[in-house]
């Protein structure tokens, strides 16, 4: 096991490969009283084709199935389901899907070794039947409708929708109704055996706990089961062009002030080289000089009105885009959207502006190691986003300077974007 | 960890010193009895003190500022209790540890400076700053229906007594909102500052005398308060029939089924103790009586649940159904209702107790949680952490028999999509 200090934090992290491939990180914070665990396996909504090393031809499976698998792996063979299992002992437990990944999780106060054990057992043993396949339509569906009459999902949802053209992040991690209605155990079976071996999971745990006791519980519990020595499975590539589906795309629903968001699909091409992690900061960096609270942007749109919220800035990375999503109320969409697409050829960072910004990284990492859920989702999201998790983070905002910024701006091609607008069905006089 | 209360004549400091943060965090308290015309002034004046400040006059600056102190985390809270009303400023830094030397020096004084230091003009509030607020809290308002569950909610408990404090809610009143202005919020900020009664509760690694002595110079009320008006609202009689409302919205895909029941003539014990095990047990979680009827066996919800309304003696339940499955989703809610009153199995209770349990003993583990349970042990007269335990490992099978008797439905809305849905004709 290998430990190693996170810089300037005042914390460790404990990691371990063991030898079915599955990978434990650990960071024990004894000031806490709870330990919070997730079990995750590198599989979301977006892997809707793939293979086995060994065969040739790719699988396609209905949209929606990662999630749908997530609510079926709660349902158990000897009928007990895992939440009253936790719930015995007063622990929490939840499970969430994203594109990228799946991910089962508990935080308690006693009895972890119980609960991590069977953690571990159930995702490790499905029980997929007829019946209990369908019983999980009726209630996916409710959930989608539930999300249907969401503005502020459905503004992101579509938009997504009208950026990508072949990529899968095109559907929503849910799914559609009519692809959700297809679905069999078979086909849930099927991506449970491709994406659910050790070589393809992780646990992460943080909080009061020794790591060596740990370690131990997890290796005895998985030298007792056989996996099926499996390669990580083959995901389908998809050439994903760099311009936009669709430009403009608008809906109306029960709402009152419109909302608003602008997608930038921007090509990575030009600046593959640059280290991931790096390269979003440099990214964050960029957005939050032109839109963030602190711009002068953002302070005359609101003086002129233009803005009717707050403008949140999302970003989300694919393998050759990196999507940068604006969404905010507007009524005046029209202007604010003149507005901003004007401004978007205006990056020009100042030496002060990214100063505060690198202190604003280190501080918000402090702020993150107060709390084990939080990071523990930090470790999560970065294996998944990176495929590591960063002890040196604190270096490398150190490393950002604007002379390799002003290199990278000028190799960014932002022409390629999308808006997507929600109408009120009553507009006001 | 202790609490070390300071009675400072105008407000209490409550100092909770630990060194298990890398953080501080300062929770400023004005409470007073509610008055539902006064909602959206307090909700305005809240947001525009955090706005700007006299020495900092704009949002970007004030953005600026906590930047440069840390990534300080400003915010502020609007909550009804009973028959009170919170507002709380809350400000979270990092330690001069892990910052540097003066800097919770700085972000008190950037706190003071928000309270005591408006961006004030002829003893008005600055005009621009004045507009974007309200802007802001206009869009709010009207923006409630597009969040159908907060919107059933409100819904359900004005239908029940839209008179009776536990229906009023913090996202303001558009009526009473356009009688604001910026001279006569700048006289209700003053009547605050002179009326509410304040609590100030600070958490983390920090040195007790400086602090003190930093709010002795800085913190400049004068004025002595008490809490007068009574902070519970109880009921002794209810609804013989329940009254059922649809309530019709354009173009929505999910009806929302809200019930709000009064507890009846309950006791303290039962207010503090018995409801929160009853309402886990009817629909706290996933293996809830609710959940697992409505959701689990027949397949009509993805979500349904059971939340409390202590102080204002009500319990309110939500789901999100199809319309043509109301009644058969309030027939399964009215017969859990009832059954619950029937009988109770051990590994119910034990499990119920077990979810409330941690909660209690994690409270130390995050400093919100900690400024909640001494706001609790200040205004509402919590007990003490091992007492909580101590009662609540009390509460027996015939305890939540007897409660649910007392749980009696008022009122029932169902949120719904219009049978002829407008199509998109964009």
């Amino acid at each position: 096991m290998k430990k190693i200090q996170i810089k300037n934090i005042d914390e460790s992290l404990y990691y371990e490969k063991l030898e079915n491939g599955m990978e434990v990180y650990m960071v024990p914070k004894t000031t806490s009283t709870e330990t919070f665990a997730s079990f995750t396996t590198k599989y979301g909504g977006i892997h809707n084709e793939f293979k086995n090393s060994d065969k040739k031809k790719f699988i396609k499976v209905p949209t929606g199935i990662a999630h749908f698998l997530e609510h079926k792996m709660f349902e158990q063979e000897d009928g007990r389901d895992p939440f009253s299992f936790f719930a015995e002992s007063g622990t929490y437990c939840n499970a969430f899907t994203n594109y990228y990944n799946t991910s089962y999780l508990f935080s308690g106060n006693t009895e972890l070794e119980n609960n991590l054990n069977y953690l571990l057992d159930f995702v490790q043993k499905p029980y997929f039947t007829d019946e209990n396949v369908e019983k999980e339509k009726g209630i996916i569906e409710q959930e989608i409708k539930m999300y249907d009459d969401k503005a502020d999902r459905i503004i992101y949802e579509k938009l997504l929708y009208n950026i990508f053209i072949n990529h899968p992040m095109k559907y929503s991690i849910a799914g559609r109704v009519e692809d959700i209605r297809k679905i069999t155990k078979e086909d849930l079976y099927t991506c449970y055996n491709t994406f659910y071996n050790p070589n393809n999971m992780f646990l992460v745990l943080t909080g009061n706990f020794n790591p060596e006791d740990i370690i131990n519980i997890i290796k005895e519990n998985q030298n007792k089961k056989e996996f099926e020595k499996k390669e990580i499975p083959i995901l389908k590539d998809y050439i994903e062009p760099n311009k936009v589906a669709k430009k403009h795309d608008q809906q109306k629903m029960n709402i009152d002030t419109p909302y608003l968001s602008f997608g930038i699909k921007i090509p990575l091409k030009n600046i593959k080289n640059m280290d991931h992690k790096k390269r979003n900061l440099y990214f964050a960096t960029c957005f939050y000089y032109l839109f963030g609270e602190t711009s002068e942007f953002n302070e005359r749109i609101t003086n002129e009105k233009l803005l009717d919220s707050s403008l949140d800035i999302e970003m989300i990375d694919t393998k050759d885009h990196k999507i940068v999503i604006l969404v905010c109320k507007s009524k005046k969409y029209d202007e604010l959207l003149f507005n901003i697409d004007k401004h978007l050829k205006d990056i020009n960072v100042d030496e002060d502006f990214l100063e505060r910004r690198k202190k604003v990284f280190k501080s918000s990492l402090i702020y993150i190691y107060e709390n084990i859920s939080d990071i523990n989702r930090n470790i999560l999201d970065n294996i998944i986003t990176y495929g590591k998790c960063d002890c040196d983070i604190y270096d490398i905002v150190d490393s950002l300077n604007k002379e390799e910024l002003d290199k990278m701006i000028l190799k960014l091609d932002l022409s390629n974007t999308s808006t997507f607008i929600i109408k009120p069905i009553k507009i006001k006089e | 960890m202790d609490c070390e209360k300071i009675n400072m004549g105008a407000y209490n400091l409550h100092f909770i010193k630990t060194e298990k943060f890398k953080t501080i965090s300062v929770s400023v308290n004005f409470r007073r009895p509610v008055k539902r015309q006064e909602i959206t002034a307090r909700k305005f004046l809240f947001s525009l003190l955090c706005d700007s400040t006299k020495k900092i006059n704009s949002k970007r600056l004030m953005e600026i500022q906590q930047e440069e102190l840390y990534l300080l985390n400003l915010g502020y809270k609007l909550q009804i209790f009973g028959n009170y009303i919170n507002s709380s400023i809350d400000v979270k830094i990092l330690n001069d540890k892990f910052s540097e030397p003066g800097i919770t020096e700085k972000s008190l004084q950037f706190l003071f400076d928000i309270i005591f230091n408006p961006n004030i003009e002829n003893d008005a509030f600055n005009e621009k700053n004045f507009n974007i607020i309200k802007n802001r809290i206009e869009t709010t308002i009207n923006s409630i229906k597009d969040n159908t569950d907060i919107y059933s909610l409100i819904k359900v408990l004005e239908e029940m007594d839209h008179e009776n404090p536990s229906s009023f809610h913090t996202w303001g009143y558009i009526e009473d909102l356009n009688k604001i202005t910026k001279e006569n919020l700048y006289n209700y900020y003053l009547n605050v500052l002179n009326s509410d009664i304040i609590d100030i509760f600070i958490v983390g690694d920090i040195d007790t005398n400086m602090i003190k002595q930093f709010f002795q110079t800085n913190f400049r009320i004068n004025t002595i308060k008490k809490q007068k008006k009574k902070l519970w609202i109880n009921y002794n009689e209810y609804r013989k029939r329940i009254k059922k409302k649809i309530v019709e919205e354009d173009l929505l895909q999910q009806s929302k089924i809200s019930v709000a029941l009064k507890l009846i003539n309950i006791s303290d014990f039962e207010r503090r103790y018995v409801f929160p095990i009853y309402a886990q047990i009817l629909g706290g979680s996933a293996y809830s009586r609710l959940f697992q009827s409505v959701r689990e066996k027949h397949s009509l919800a993805y979500n349904i649940s059971a939340a409390t309304k202590a102080p204002s003696s009500i319990m309110l339940i939500t789901s999100g159904i199809q319309k043509e499955n109301f009644e058969k989703t309030l027939r399964l809610i009215r017969k859990e209702l009832k059954n619950i009153t029937k009988s109770i199995s051990d590994k119910e209770l034990e499990n119920a107790k077990s979810d409330i349990l941690t909660n209690i003993q994690t409270i130390t583990d995050n400093p919100t949680d900690i400024i909640n349970y001494y706001f609790g042990r200040e205004v509402l007269n919590s007990d003490e952490i091992k007492d909580k335990i101590k009662k609540f490992k009390k509460v027996t099978k015939e305890d939540i028999i007897k409660f649910g008797n007392k749980v009696k439905t008022d009122t029932v809305v169902l949120l719904c999509g219009r049978d002829k849905n407008e199509k998109d004709t964009d």
